[in-house]
């Protein structure tokens, strides 16, 4: 067969597809593929997809057949397809609704599990991973479940390779009556966004039947994930539980809530270790939800009681990739509860994808960061790498530093590094910036010098609170963080953020990092990072600057050197910032 | 020869003797009186033996020996008498001579006779009459060491097949290859696209006849083996890019094409035709390489086929994981290896993570055949798309569409790691590419114009400055032993040479391979960093300086902040064999070596002349004058227990062995060697007193010995006063060769004993500090 030249794919035989941006039918393949495969990368020219079973799962959830993704792939496909890519989404395809959970036929019976498959339906009794989790054979191919193991069983049999279609239904939860403003208490107007709306109808499926009310939304930092798990709440009308990461993102939730829904001051409490108000709204951190009174696992998790505190209606998981391994321990029990998850992301560094997928459900939509970027709803971004040396008196320390931590931290904290943020501050006056690093000594002296407020850990959230919300006003134009900056802060009045040091190469605080400015706002949004040039920061780095252009970001690098002489790079990036001639350092 | 109840007086040609030191802790070996003739000599070798002993090496001998114990000293003293037999017996034991005549011969049973050898020799040599039984002894023997003298110093990842294994050997020098069990051709670690380029080149090229020159630099064989490609595929104006994808896509090529299930019958007869043009086509290819290969690496076209495939297939993975299954392409009626899953069976857990350890692998594919059945094989070749563009992506991705210029394919892989070779092939530039490909000696422009070729125009900014930055990032120098210093980058070089990094007293011994003083590593490697100049001093990176200063590696041992540390009991597991008269290299002992060496620069000419010109100068060093009258009490013997009396000395007059490593070694034998500075060292003489000699050390040997020239006595009166630095217990032999035996046999089957007392970690250090010895120098990492 002859190559078609016109189309986009190239489907390889490890059932990774990649897709060339400048073909001339790349749109319609793109918008073909992104049903059934994941985008792993999209660098500027050639985008990588991967189709895994969770993926093609997570199409057959919206009703996708085989013969759908493998015509797509087919009509889209550059060369011929792989003869095992046809066979292996067929068969993982087929395995989609094999299994069914359905509901009691009378209350308080186990559930049922259907089994439409002969060699599963034998085994099931006898393999000691899923007979614990049955509770006896009701029929050759219905198993009968008891209500309490409704999420280990789906875990374990996702394990096996068998997604369960969980059909066994919600508790419809305490009802509590509110909806969403037209005009927000701010007095700017306000509606749901058509993604949003789009978000919140294919989580509901429809209504408040039995089949939606429980998946995942993925929609890209500064997209209005907060939004629209309000707007799924007020659709459900019921009592609502938000799991947040932190304590600002809590207090984010309820500031959003206030301010959005009709919910009342008194509608609404706050679950932490200093206040466990709990209301109809509540929001609550997963870091008291995980709290062991022992440590080791004989332990028990008093906060677990916040879940059967009032008969919820909606649980909504904010941030799921990093939901820590004791909720999905709770969550395993709380199955009879819808469940939202809200995410930027279902990467998981520690490769819990079909935890996610099992126990809060399957993924039910998703945007391209890019794509939300060109609608306008979040920032353009541009990613600056600068690079300074490290100076005389430090490279003797370097030098001797033993490797790891210690020569990451010289590195990290080059005194340099103040002045070219000094720098960078002076050449973007006017805007909003954030400055933010990992170690709490050189942003005290970052503070100190660009004589801007410090908020560390040890801030009290009041406090961060009210630098903030001047943040919000205009009053501060400058905020220094550490690494208290990665989450959730909502800052959307933020366009240059300026990273002095970070976390080794950690590709999630990237993201959360670069999500901190990528909220709307005219213009475009800059990122600078400040790294040490031959130094291991350099190679920390580079993870960095691979994470970014593979989410398709442009990466400018420069090469900044103390005497003023700009050291020639090979292409220099357009420049944002004229070099600058760095002063002297006062000792 | 004598034969008598319990001694045997045997005569040996060398061979015989290093195999037979192998049998040391039995045998007692008596060095014969040097021979004063230049021709070739068949020497005595002495031996006290048991008759249960010599019943013994005969049956190791000899397999078909089924004697009494009683005959055995007659059959063995017959046996030793005729070395024609000897020989063929010798073929058949395990050990350094074996492998040495194997690899000569290539002929797979162990058993030779003279008379082929000696054959073997004349076709080699290019010439007949070899001569005399002695002499062909002789040749064959330095012709061994000639095969394998300077070259075994192989690293890496690939195991070559047997027949290859040997010719490949010079050539490899440096590159991340390794040789495992002969007789297949496996890349261990296939993710480097350096190993599976290289194995495809090695194999196409017809360039490693014996008598090709030594290639140190990697990018004159990358050289070579593009115009032996070029010629080989394109031999006449046919433009490049259209015929076959080079060393990449001999692995297609072999076209393992899998079915699809339920697919139409004409897709099936379109199918076959395609395969059997692709069999056709892949014939030619191999007629073709082997018309390319010399004569004696001819085979049946059907080995070569079974070493290719090898060669791109992790068969011990496959193996080990699943079952693997040969099949018979129906289309071809011909070779094709497929391999299926029996165990890829739904909700099979193992079954699936085998599947994704093989899908990780860039040049496999799974397929599906017509019935049903998984099969793992290469994927189906793709037509060639001009259509289509390459693209270098702002992620550090290289994407080459098929048909893309196979040069050009084989130059970005040279720059490049292979991820994914399949439709398209995905390459990858990390860091460690770029570095192999400059010390392949590609310079920062070369590797972006490579880029600009691939994506012209189009080369992100941000790679450019990434790749530009890693080619020209810090210099590296590297330890190749604790205290010799190797760096590679000129502008280093240069750095290196203006003195300020190194310490006073360093050395350059030959271009960018310094010698420095003893104990100054630390500073030096502390101003080498501020001079951005990295210095790599695992051992494991440690390159072999053998081509340069003759000496042996260790396997264990490493440099750190606390200095040369190394395990004594493994100080003689050596590996850099090459001295005139040394052991075989065994193949089985590179085993395990990791090593990736460089290329190593010959050793500068005025050093070695002078070097020459201290030994033969008729000014001797400033000691020697005074030391004149007193040259009467020789050295020792090695062995002064043994009642012979000692032979009488010529030039040099001995050669020491010191149990002693790293750091001094090269602090005495350069240093000394160079300065002319004397050199104390301490005899142990038969009757157990120690007796001490001032020495002029005259150079090294090739296996870590000190060559010395006439020495004196010391009184021990005189010892005090006299400013030897330090003084050094040594074994002396009266030459090379004994040592080299000695050495033999110690890597051989006798396990090295330590003759000083082991140092207990909460002892009291040796070294006089005061300090606990874990706490001084014991202390490790």
């Amino acid at each position: 067969m002859a190559p078609h030249s016109d189309n986009a794919l190239v489907v390889q035989s490890d059932l990774t597809v990649l897709a060339e941006v400048h073909a001339p039918r790349y749109e319609e393949a793109r918008d073909a593929l992104a049903r059934f495969a994941e985008l792993v990368k999209s660098p500027e020219h050639v985008h990588t997809y991967r189709i895994s079973p969770l993926s093609l799962w997570n199409a057959a959830t919206t009703g996708m057949t085989a013969a759908e993704v493998i015509d797509a792939l087919e009509a889209h496909a550059r060369y011929d397809l792989p003869s095992n890519v046809r066979s292996e989404v067929t068969e993982y395809l087929s395995r989609w609704g094999r299994l069914r959970l359905l509901p009691a036929p009378n209350p308080g019976e186990p559930l049922r599990l259907e089994v439409r498959d002969e060699q599963l339906a034998a085994r099931m009794g006898s393999d000691d991973r899923l007979a614990p989790l049955l509770q006896g054979r009701l029929a050759p191919d219905v198993w009968a479940v008891p209500l309490g193991a409704r999420g280990t069983l789906k875990q374990a049999l996702l394990k096996l390779g068998f997604p369960v279609d969980d059909q066994a239904g919600f508790t419809p939860g305490a009802a509590h009556d509110f909806a969403l403003r037209e005009v927000t208490l701010g007095n700017q107007p306000f509606a749901l966004r058509d993604y949003q709306a789009e978000a919140v109808r294919i989580f509901l499926q429809g209504g408040v039947g039995t089949a939606g009310g429980h998946g995942v939304v993925v929609l890209p930092c500064g997209a209005g994930k907060t939004v629209v798990g309000l707007a799924a709440a007020a659709a459900l009308k019921t009592r609502t539980l938000v799991l947040a990461t932190s304590r600002p993102a809590a207090r984010q939730w309820l500031r959003e809530a206030l301010d959005k829904t009709s919910l009342s001051e008194d509608d609404v409490g706050e679950y932490n270790g200093t206040t466990k108000r709990i209301r109809p709204f509540t929001v609550a951190t997963y870091h008291i939800v995980s709290h062991r009174r022992r440590k080791g696992s004989g332990g028990e998790y008093p906060h677990y009681s916040l879940f059967d505190s009032e008969d919820w209606g909606l649980i909504i998981y904010d941030e799921v990739h990093l939901l820590p391994a004791p909720v999905f321990r709770i969550t395993a029990q709380l199955q009879a509860r819808r469940r939202l998850g809200l995410t930027a992301t279902l990467i998981r560094e520690d490769g819990k994808e079909g935890d996610v997928f099992s126990l809060i459900g399957p993924k039910r939509y998703d945007v391209p960061w890019k794509e939300m970027e060109a609608r306008g709803f979040i920032a353009q971004a541009a990613c600056y790498e600068i690079r300074l040396d490290l100076p005389e008196s430090r490279q003797w320390a370097y030098a001797t530093a033993t490797e790891g931590h210690e020569a990451f931290r010289i590195a990290a904290e080059n005194p340099d590094k103040l002045l070219a943020a000094l720098e960078l501050v002076r050449g973007h006056a006017g805007e909003r910036i954030l400055v933010i690093g990992h170690y709490v000594s050189q942003v005290s002296e970052l503070a100190r010098r660009l004589k801007a407020p410090l908020l560390t850990g040890e801030t009290s959230t009041a406090e961060r609170e009210r630098h903030f919300q001047a943040f919000r006003d205009g009053d501060e134009r400058l905020l220094v963080l550490s690494r208290v900056g990665n989450f959730s802060i909502d800052l959307p009045s933020a366009s240059v953020m300026i990273q002095v040091s970070g976390l080794f190469g950690s590709r999630q605080e990237e993201a959360q990092r670069l999500g901190r400015i990528l909220r709307p706002k005219e213009g475009t949004a800059i990122f600078y990072t400040l790294v040490t040039r031959g130094t291991v920061e350099q190679q920390y780095a580079l993870n960095r600057q691979l994470f970014l252009t593979e989410q398709g970001y442009r990466y400018y690098i420069e090469e900044w050197a103390r005497d003023g002489a700009a050291a020639p790079p090979v292409d220099p990036a357009p420049p944002i910032v004229p070099a600058l001639a760095l002063p002297a350092l006062p000792d | 020869m004598t034969s008598l109840q319990n001694r045997i007086t045997l005569a040996a040609f060398p061979v015989a003797r290093i195999a037979l030191s192998r049998y040391r802790n039995i045998l007692r070996i008596v060095h014969p009186p040097r021979s004063a003739g230049a021709g070739p000599t068949v020497r005595d070798l002495r031996a006290t033996v048991g008759v249960p002993t010599m019943h013994r090496i005969l049956q190791a001998l000899d397999p078909s020996y089924r004697g009494r114990e009683k005959q055995a000293p007659e059959r063995l003293a017959d046996l030793l008498g005729d070395p024609g037999r000897l020989l063929a017996a010798l073929c058949r034991l395990p050990g350094p001579a074996l492998a040495l005549l194997e690899i000569l011969t290539e002929i797979p049973d162990r058993s030779i006779p003279l008379e082929v050898a000696r054959r073997e020799v004349e076709r080699r040599l290019g010439r007949s009459g070899v001569g005399t039984e002695a002499e062909t002894q002789l040749t064959l023997h330095s012709l061994l060491l000639q095969i394998h003298g300077g070259a075994p110093q192989v690293k890496g990842r690939v195991i070559l097949p047997w027949t290859l294994a040997s010719p490949i050997r010079p050539l490899v020098r440096g590159l991340t290859l390794r040789f495992l069990n002969p007789g297949s051709v496996t890349i261990t670690r296939p993710a480097s696209s350096q190993d599976v380029l290289f194995l495809a080149a090695a194999v196409l090229s017809g360039s490693f006849q014996r008598e090709m020159p030594k290639v140190t630099q990697r990018s004159e064989l990358y050289a070579r083996t593009k115009e032996q490609l070029t010629r080989i595929f394109f031999p006449g104006d046919d433009p490049p890019g259209t015929r076959l994808d080079l060393a990449l896509s001999l692995a297609r090529k072999q076209g393992a094409l899998a079915l699809s299930p339920g697919e139409a019958r004409a897709r099936r007869a379109a199918w076959e035709t395609k395969a059997r043009r692709d069999a056709d086509q892949w014939r030619e290819t191999l007629a073709r390489i082997m018309d390319a290969l010399p004569s004696e690496l001819r085979m049946p076209l059907r080995d070569l086929v079974v070493q290719l495939r090898n060669g791109f297939l992790p068969v011990e993975l496959i193996r080990s994981a699943l079952e693997v299954q040969r099949h018979a392409t129906p289309s071809s009626g011909n070779e094709g290896y497929y391999f299926t899953y029996p165990t890829f069976s739904k909700a099979n857990q193992r079954a699936q993570k085998d599947i994704e350890l093989l899908r990780a692998h860039p040049f496999l594919a799974l397929g599906v055949t017509e019935s049903g059945e998984d099969v793992l094989g290469l994927p189906s070749p793709v037509p060639s798309d001009t259509a289509s563009r390459a693209y270098v992506q702002p992620n550090l991705e290289i994407i080459l569409p098929p048909g893309t210029d196979p040069l050009l394919a084989f130059d970005a892989a040279r720059i490049s790691e292979v991820r994914r070779v399949e439709a398209v092939c995905l390459l990858a530039l990390t860091e460690r590419s770029i570095r192999q490909a400059r010390e392949d000696g590609l310079s920062a422009q070369d590797i972006l114009a490579i880029l600009e070729r691939v994506a012209p125009g189009a080369v992100p900014d941000n790679v450019r400055i990434t790749v530009a930055g890693w080619a020209s990032g810090p210099a590296s120098a590297r330890l190749i032993r604790a205290s010799v210093l190797h760096c590679q980058d000129p502008a280093a070089i240069e750095r290196l040479r203006r003195g300020d990094l190194l310490p006073r007293g360093a050395l350059e011994l030959a271009p960018g391979v310094w010698a420095l003083p003893t104990g100054s590593l630390e500073t030096t490697s502390k101003a080498l960093r501020s001079a951005r100049i990295d210095l790599r001093s695992r051992i494991e990176e440690l390159g072999s300086p053998d081509g340069v200063l003759g000496g042996i590696r260790f396997k264990r041992g490493w440099y750190d902040e606390d200095g040369w540390e190394e395990d004594l009991e493994n100080e003689w597991e050596e590996e850099g064999y090459g001295a005139p008269g040394g052991p075989a290299p065994d193949l089985e002992a590179t085993e395990n070596e990791e090593q990736r060496l460089g290329p190593v620069p010959d050793p500068d000419p005025a050093l070695l002349a002078r070097v020459a010109q201290s030994r033969l100068s008729p000014q001797p060093p400033p000691l020697a004058p005074t030391l004149a009258p007193t040259l009467a009490p020789v050295l020792p013997l090695s062995h002064p227990e043994q009642a012979l009396p000692p032979p009488p000395l010529t030039k040099p007059v001995g050669v020491g062995m010191m149990p002693l490593s790293g750091t001094l070694f090269e602090d005495v034998v350069l240093r000394r060697a160079a300065t002319g500075e004397p050199l104390g060292i301490e005899v142990k003489q038969g009757d157990g007193t120690v007796v001490r000699y001032q020495v002029q050390v005259d150079g090294c040997t090739e296996r870590r010995g000190i060559r010395f020239l006439e020495g004196r006595r010391l009184d021990t009166q005189e010892d005090v006063s006299v400013p030897l630095g330090q003084i050094l217990r040594m074994q002396v032999f009266d030459d090379e060769r004994d040592m080299a035996l000695d050495l033999a046999a110690l890597s051989g089957s006798m396990p090295f004993r330590r003759d000083v007392p082991k140092v207990g970690r909460n002892e009291p250090c040796p070294c006089g500090s005061g300090r606990k010895y874990k706490k001084c120098c014991g202390k490790r990492g």
